[in-house]
């Protein structure tokens, strides 16, 4: 149960639909070797039913907006500190700044390479990556998460041509 | 009991591998097998390949495709820092050059020249799957496993 280690927090946002789209990929990357959880999956959309059923109608529409008034405003972070610099590992090539969305979750990362397109040093779960570049493209990089998987790089379009749901959708 | 010598040998051989560094290894293993697939998956409604079972097995549940079809299947030996290369039906060429060897697995440099550049340090026999680009109505996808 381990490999289950991070994966359950996020069952009930994947089964709610609230995850990222690496989020969503790694918890179904895991579901499809991980009897437990789909059984878990499975009792969340039963209890789902259940609590729908009991509790019945939806909140009034205008109740997030009430509740959203009463909130404190929140200013979004700077793009400068959301983004984590990461030292090249070759000689010659300068510092790499890299948008890993995914860096918190182990093993699975999205890497988009600066305008000046430099190779990004990363250290994934099991190590099989060790540096990256890929000409501004995005790359998703998924890696083993047990003896039996591959790791996975996966080259996406250009930057702009699709959102993360087409890329989904239609990513082969 | 009598012990052969061939057996005494195997044995000496087997603890001395054991306990060598990976400064040894390395030196022990000069070149490494490496097998490459390059593979096509497709929206389109089709079969997958017998011999692409394992990769499949991998992108299933990560990616809708419809077919599979392995459109080349090579293995080459190469020794540290020899350059090896594989072109792509895009017209690109992939290239790539074993670095070094350590206990955790053979560091292997893999580029396509202006679209990818990395480094994967992978261990024996274990796969790593790369989407490159989109071809025809699919996505070509390179497959890299070492043996030493």
């Amino acid at each position: 149960m381990s490999k289950c280690h991070g994966i359950g927090a996020l069952l009930d946002g994947y089964h709610d639909g609230e995850l990222g789209l690496l989020e969503r990929w790694r918890v179904r990357r895991h579901l499809a070797g991980c009897g437990a959880c789909r059984d878990e999956l499975a009792s969340l959309a039963q209890f789902g039913g259940w609590l729908r059923a009991v509790v019945g109608d939806a909140p009034e529409p205008d109740l997030w907006d009430a509740i959203a008034q009463r909130l404190p405003t929140r200013r979004p972070a700077p793009e400068r500190a959301r983004a984590r610099s990461i030292p090249s590992r070759r000689r010659g090539l300068p510092g790499l700044t890299v948008t890993a969305a995914a860096a918190a979750f182990a093993g699975a990362f999205l890497v988009t390479t600066s305008d000046s397109g430099r190779l990004a040093s990363l250290g994934g779960a099991s190590g099989v990556v060790r540096s990256i570049y890929a000409n501004k493209r995005p790359v998703m990089v998924l890696e083993a998460e047990s003896s039996n998987d591959s790791t996975i790089i996966w080259l996406m379009d250009e930057l702009g041509e699709q959102s993360p749901e087409v890329s989904e959708s239609v990513g082969i | 009991m009598s012990v052969s010598r061939p057996l005494v040998l195997a044995v000496a051989l087997g603890l001395g591998a054991g306990f060598a560094p990976a400064g040894v290894l390395a030196q022990v293993v000069e070149s490494v097998g490496l097998s490459l697939t390059v593979s096509h998956a497709s929206p389109k409604p089709g079969p997958i390949d017998p011999s692409a079972t394992e990769i499949h097995r991998q992108l299933r549940q990560l990616f809708r495709y419809e077919s599979l079809r392995v459109i080349e299947q090579r293995h080459v030996i190469l020794r540290m820092q020899e350059v090896g290369g594989i072109d792509l039906p895009t017209g690109k060429r992939v290239e790539f050059c074993p670095l070094s060897l350590t206990a955790t697995g053979v560091l292997i440099a893999v580029e396509i020249p202006g679209t990818l550049q990395t480094d994967v340090r992978v261990p024996n026999r274990k796969q790593v799957v790369i989407g490159v680009d989109s071809y025809q109505d699919g996505k070509l996808i390179l497959t890299l496993q070492p043996d030493y």
